[in-house]
């Protein structure tokens, strides 16, 4: 077999691997080649991989089952309060004890129920509780977050003004340039419908890059925490707009926000 | 920018912001991403009731794993992808009773299924495979979504080991010619 027959079979096999289907013989004779240095493959692997991520799209369309998103965020808890054990029911621990009269056993139960009962408000009430001091940590955090803000040298501000649609509106963006990670608040913005969401934008470098989608209290108000900020020399302003809801790559629709350093 | 790479930085800043413990964003990547991985799974298990328990355990993982991914190293559509591609058929593998999830199934599209819904890229992706010659695209569809090996394909089709490798590759340098231009491929 000469070179160019042999490393047919390779290109066969890299299709067959980005596929996941080799035997693991060939799989790892395959992955032997791709380690001694091929540059055939090393460039076909790339879209072969690609290409075959693309086939879960040849999947029929089912609609998600209903709930499933609720089930799904449900389980998204940072900071989930521990399951607190409830104690086993006391009527188990009087069946050890079958000489007992009988009155006394009713007697017995009663307590049991009581206890029980006792038990189980005092578990809902712990897990009350945790759920209670979780909420005050973030709370904490949150403001001393804020505080730390408020005192870094390292601060950058910028005022975002309302535009025509939202003339009463108002907002601002405060972020540290180290960190990349700051706030913005806004007030005043008009509610929207429920299939739409208001999106905040950074345009750094001339290009829109989404931060948080969000929407806004009774009064028009709101908070949003950002993260992951492009560094501050690239960014040229910040803007809010309304988009379809859950948000989208780049923005589409009006401007509701627009505080800039530069026109944009 | 083309508009891959901007899904990919939109995506990975959605993990970050996960990585946070921002619910918001767990929500974000759901809408954008659970119904594929809920049909592929469901073409994978041919059950619904399965691919539900793929897609809460895909999305645990994603919770679980948020802070390591690393955007520099792959698309978290890809990731999704592969993760629910690989749940699927490792519970397909340790399940017997196909034939009474592919009934349920197949009912199931045939009642439920609403024409017109889908989105631009399956519309592409199923035309592509449409394009193949029959036994490149039955290879491929059943290398993809039943799981087999390339050895087992070849007992399924009747077909030598080597036809089974040469019709695979052919038939993916299509769906690359036919797909490259509108999906970065």
């Amino acid at each position: 077999m000469n070179g160019t027959n042999e490393h047919t079979r390779y290109e066969e096999l890299a299709a067959a691997y980005s596929l996941g289907i080799l035997d693991p013989g060939e799989k790892a004779e395959f992955e032997a080649h791709i380690k001694a240095g091929c540059p055939v493959c090393e460039s076909e692997l790339p879209w072969l991989e690609k290409a075959v991520d693309n086939l879960a799209y040849a999947a029929p369309s089912v609609p998600l089952p209903e709930g499933l998103r609720e089930k799904v965020l449900a389980r998204f808890q940072p900071e989930t309060p521990p399951a607190v054990p409830v104690p086993p029911p006391l009527q188990e621990r009087t069946s050890i004890w079958p000489k007992l009269a009988f009155g006394f056993g009713i007697a017995a139960s009663l307590i049991a129920i009581y206890s029980g009962f006792t038990a189980h408000n005092l578990s809902k009430e712990v897990q009350k509780l945790t759920a209670e001091i979780a909420g005050l940590r973030q709370q904490l955090t949150s403001t001393q977050m804020r505080l730390a803000f408020a005192l870094s040298p390292m601060n950058e501000v910028l005022e975002l003004a309302g535009q025509p649609v939202s003339p009463n509106a108002r907002g601002k963006v405060i972020w540290n340039a180290v960190q990349g990670s700051g706030f913005f608040t806004a007030g005043g913005l008009p509610q929207i419908p429920e299939d739409k969401t208001y999106q905040l934008w950074v345009i750094a470098g001339g290009q829109p890059v989404s931060v948080d989608v969000f929407s806004v209290d009774s009064t028009g108000a709101v908070e949003v925490k950002m993260a992951g900020l492009p560094p501050t020399e690239q960014i040229n302003a910040f803007a809010v707009t309304l988009e379809p809801a859950g948000g989208v790559p780049q923005p589409t629709g009006e401007k509701y926000l627009v505080g800039a350093f530069s026109k944009i | 920018m083309s508009s891959s790479s901007i899904d990919s930085a939109f995506d990975a800043r959605i993990m970050a912001q996960i990585a946070t413990g921002d619910p918001k964003a767990a929500g974000k990547l759901f809408d954008r991403y659970a119904p594929l991985a809920f049909n592929l799974a469901a073409r994978i298990l041919k059950s619904t009731v399965e691919a539900e328990e793929v897609v809460q355990e895909l999305f645990v993982r994603i919770w679980q794993d948020a802070a390591k991914f690393d955007s520099t190293r792959g698309e978290v559509k890809s990731w999704m992808i592969q993760m629910t591609r690989s749940m699927s058929i490792d519970r397909l593998r340790s399940t017997s009773s196909r034939s009474k999830r592919e009934e349920t199934y197949a009912q199931l599209q045939e009642t439920d299924n609403p024409k017109g819904e889908e989105i631009e890229e399956a519309k592409l992706v199923k035309a592509a495979l449409a394009e193949l010659p029959e036994d490149e695209r039955s290879l491929i569809t059943a290398a993809y979504f039943e799981g087999f090996t390339q050895s087992e394909l070849a007992l399924q089709f009747k077909l030598p080991l080597g036809t089974v490798k040469s019709k695979i590759r052919q038939g993916m340098l299509k769906m690359r010619r036919r797909l490259g231009g509108v999906l970065n491929i």
